[in-house]
């Protein structure tokens, strides 16, 4: 079934080269996203320069949506927020003038996620790019302000004043979101310059505990302490920005849990209408086990012996 | 030539002479223009029976004394009271009630206590004395005038016998008397001696006492001399005019006071209203004012003040700052100097208690200088560095004039800032009469926060607000206590999270920013009709109405 819809791609895509879209017309040009671009952010701003004479109409198509875009302002970029899902995204950027295609780009773009194993490894070919450099924002400044208009420590009362805001805004729209996030009081994590003008350092557990100290002391003496708290990456489980779920964790607890302890999955089916059960929430894990560190063995939140009364 | 001018003479000589034809009344005593030092004045009036049968004098105040004049007697003489400062007498004669003749005096009694008195129109008058020979030989058909008062320091046994005695005895007729003078030893100090004060006076009378006086008095009273050690003196006692305050003859108190009670007698100098003005307007206090300080008015004013010399400013027994007024107030000693938290105001001051409190009389309660909220924002209408960490005090007058939602109590004018905060020191942070956090969490189960001294806990105790409980609380999705919901998790909210406990842009003394991680979070608080709705830090906007509930909280 798969191989068959691949060769259907395959001989649609020479169907269309044979109609006679000349590969040298530069009609579009991508700017973002590059190359078999590496993200974990399921959103994705694809920005593209359009030669207006030859182009009225974008389309921009992905497994998930078509996004169909008239051309009518004068302006030499065009940009669109797209939704992404994990792994694999083929973005297809077509450009139309009066109906008939006249250029097409494709990018691939790969959505890891450290809580599933398929994910968690993207093919070699992908890679972390940055677009806040200043070439890249050269093409933004036409209808952009590029610049960082925080004020250090005081948020902003109307969040859509923030400059970051109008191109990013999609990463705070979950149910529950981080307050800095919200605030929009980006440059307090994404604080570095190298490769792009905010990157956020890693790992971000440096970043994290500067407000959630309590937290620090608290783990620090504890005997035991889980894997992705020791490499400082709460990122793997929480979302910085915004989640659907409480306490901003990527999934529903047990889905995150699982995501490393596929062992674990068969066994508590196995152990239906015990403590693991849950309750309406879902939180089946966390029941009886702490996600962070604990003094006891196997995470548990107080010794296994109370647990089992 | 010379003849015309010998009659002009003449011609001018009847014509004057015409003016004698009734001549005016003849006061011996005393001259037109005279200045008293007391307040008795003796007129000596020459009259003849053959020219009128009554002597009135009048005062300007109405007070008028008739004198009978006697066939066998031509001089007449009548001791009268004056007032302070300018006194008009007049002198007439009558004869079958006709009035025959009449003559005025102008006087001026310059007290020692300067009521209603200007020192400057003083000076138009001149001191006069009486006790020379050629005036007291108009009395010596009447009177002894040559002294009998023993010179041997042994009192008369029956002082009447005193020849000063007929004359000046009306000086010494109350309770309180001063040995001397109830003892008519008038000479050991109306000794003719004169002092650096009235050199000019020297020989005017034979009874002249030494100005200042004070080493007539010392010569007596010891304590004058130990006064020369202290720091500070009282300006009469510098002067050495002890009579300033006290009548070396008698008085109706104790100590021989000039008026009827202590603090009346400093008021004579020391009242705002008191022409004592040019001297030192520092040293003024107006004890008009409502709100007086009790030791002054059940006491008086020698509770902290010494009436001589004192070794502290102002002639105060103790330290000013702080130490004199302890002395008493011993509850706040405890506070101000045991406290955990002191206030600077008071502990690190440059005039400690003096910094808000007036020692004598204001307007406000608790003696204090300003309104409550003002003397506090006396210091604090800038940043202040706090005692307790260390840390800058925000400037308050420019949060309270930002902000025109006032914390009840700071409106109350009773009560002020010190609803909350104790001034003197407490064992609480912020000086706060009672437990506070500082924390943005804490879970206020079982804590005894200083908010519900006021506010009732079932704000925060109960989860559901059912029809008739209302007034519980207004922050409600519908039946859902939206306090209760922000308070009592696993981790809770203080009060300080939303509220602003001082002044707020906003109703219900919503903070406009809330301090998280020293990051300043918006709240961005919207009311409406029937609810409202929030953004901070802690979540997404969230709405409720109490009407038509959104549903947080299920």
């Amino acid at each position: 079934m798969k191989l068959l819809r691949l060769c259907l791609r395959v001989a649609l895509l020479l169907c269309v080269s044979t109609l006679g879209i000349s590969a040298d017309e530069k009609s579009i040009e991508v700017i973002a996203p590059m190359e078999n671009h590496l993200q974990s952010e399921l959103t994705l701003n694809v920005v593209a320069k359009i030669d207006k004479k030859s182009v009225d109409a974008l389309k921009i198509t992905t497994a998930l949506e078509q996004i169909n875009i008239d051309i009518k302002s004068q302006r030499e970029t065009e940009c669109k927020n797209i939704s992404l899902r994990l792994g694999e995204n083929r973005v297809v950027i077509r450009a139309y003038k009066n109906g008939v295609l006249v250029d097409e780009k494709t990018r691939d773009v790969y959505v890891s996620s450290q809580l599933y194993h398929q994910f968690k490894y993207p093919p070699q070919k992908y890679g972390k790019n940055y677009f806040h450099t200043d070439t890249n924002e050269k093409s933004c400044a036409e209808c952009h302000d590029m610049r960082v208009n925080e004020i250090e420590g005081v948020a902003f009362v109307d969040v859509t004043k923030s400059n970051c805001y109008g191109c990013h805004k999609n990463i705070t729209k979950e149910k529950y979101a981080h307050a800095p996030a919200a605030n929009w009081l980006c440059t307090g994590c994404h604080n570095k310059k190298n490769q792009s003008k905010y990157i956020a350092p890693e790992p971000v557990n440096q970043s994290c505990l500067e407000c959630h100290e309590e937290n620090k002391e608290l783990w620090s003496s504890a005997k035991y302490t889980h894997e992705p708290l020791d490499s400082g990456d709460c990122n793997r489980c929480h979302n910085p920005h915004s989640s659907p779920h409480k306490m901003f964790i990527r999934k529903p607890v047990n889905e995150i849990c699982m995501g490393c302890h596929k062992d674990k999955d068969i066994q508590t089916q196995q152990i239906k209408n015990s403590a693991c059960s849950g309750n309406s929430n879902g939180e089946l894990c966390t029941n009886c086990h702490t996600p962070h560190a604990s003094n006891q063995p196997f995470f548990l939140k107080k010794t296994a012996k109370k647990a089992v009364k | 030539m010379k003849l015309t001018y010998i009659l002009l003479l003449l011609v001018a000589a009847v014509c004057g002479g015409a003016k004698e034809v009734s001549p005016s009344v003849a006061i011996v005593q005393p001259e037109d223009k005279s200045r008293y030092v007391g307040e008795g004045s003796t007129f000596v009036i020459d009259a003849t029976f053959k020219e009128a049968d009554t002597i009135v004098i009048k005062q300007d105040n109405n007070i008028t004394t008739t004198l009978k004049v006697k066939p066998e007697k031509n001089t007449y003489c009548k001791t009268i009271k004056l007032k302070a400062g300018v006194n008009m007498v007049s002198v007439s004669l009558y004869k079958d009630a006709k009035l025959v003749n009449k003559s005025d005096r102008e006087l001026y009694f310059l007290s020692e206590l300067f009521e209603g008195v200007n020192e400057e129109d003083a000076e138009n008058y001149k001191l006069r004395f009486f006790h020379k020979d050629e005036k007291e030989k108009k009395c010596t058909s009447c009177h002894n005038m040559k002294s009998n008062i023993p010179t041997n320091n042994e009192a008369l046994e029956d002082v009447t016998k005193t020849t000063c005695y007929a004359c000046h005895g009306g000086m010494i007729n109350t309770k309180n008397t001063h040995a001397p003078a109830a003892n008519w030893l008038c000479t050991d100090c109306h000794n003719g001696n004169f002092g650096e004060y009235n050199m000019q006076d020297k020989g005017a009378s034979k009874y002249l006492v030494a100005d200042p006086v004070a080493k007539t008095c010392g010569s007596c009273h010891d304590t004058v001399d130990g006064w020369q050690n202290s720091k500070f003196g009282h300006g009469p006692v510098n002067d050495g005019r002890c009579e300033r305050c006290h009548d070396p003859h008698q008085s109706n108190v104790k100590m021989l006071l000039k008026t009827d009670s202590i603090n009346e007698l400093c008021m004579k100098c020391h009242d705002r209203k008191s022409t004592f003005g040019s001297k030192a307007k520092k040293l003024f206090v107006d004890m008009s004012l409502e709100v007086k300080h009790k030791a002054i008015v059940e006491k008086s004013c020698l509770e902290c003040h010494e009436a001589h010399t004192a070794n502290h400013k102002s002639l105060l027994k103790l330290d000013a700052k702080m130490d004199l007024c302890l002395n008493c107030h011993d509850d706040e000693k405890e506070k101000i100097t045991h406290s955990k938290f002191k206030h600077g105001g008071v502990n690190t001051s440059q005039k400690r208690c003096l910094e808000c409190h007036d020692p004598h009389a204001t307007k406000n309660k608790k003696l204090l200088k300003k309104e409550p909220v003002a003397t506090c924002l006396n210091c604090h209408d800038k940043e202040v560095r706090s005692d307790e960490d260390g840390g800058m005090l925000m400037n308050m007058k420019k949060h309270f004039d930002e902000n025109p939602n006032w914390h009840k109590p700071i409106k109350d004018p009773k009560k002020g800032c010190s609803a909350c905060h104790d001034p003197h020191g407490s064992d609480n942070f912020s000086i706060l009469r009672k437990s506070f956090t500082k924390n943005f969490y804490a879970n206020l189960e079982n804590k005894d926060f200083f908010c519900f001294e006021c506010h009732s806990e079932k704000k925060i105790t109960k989860q559901f607000i059912k029809s008739n409980e209302h007034n519980i609380t207004s922050f409600r999705d519908g039946e859902v206590n939206l306090h209760h919901l922000h308070v009592n998790d696993r981790k809770g909210r203080s009060c300080r999270a939303c509220h602003d406990e001082h002044a707020s842009k906003y109703s219900h003394l919503i903070r406009d920013y809330t301090d998280f991680n020293g990051v300043k979070f918006p709240l961005r608080f919207v009311e409406t009709p029937e609810g409202g709705s929030c953004a901070p830090a802690c979540h997404k906007e969230f709405a409720y109405d109490r009407v038509n509930p959104k549903g947080i909280g299920k």
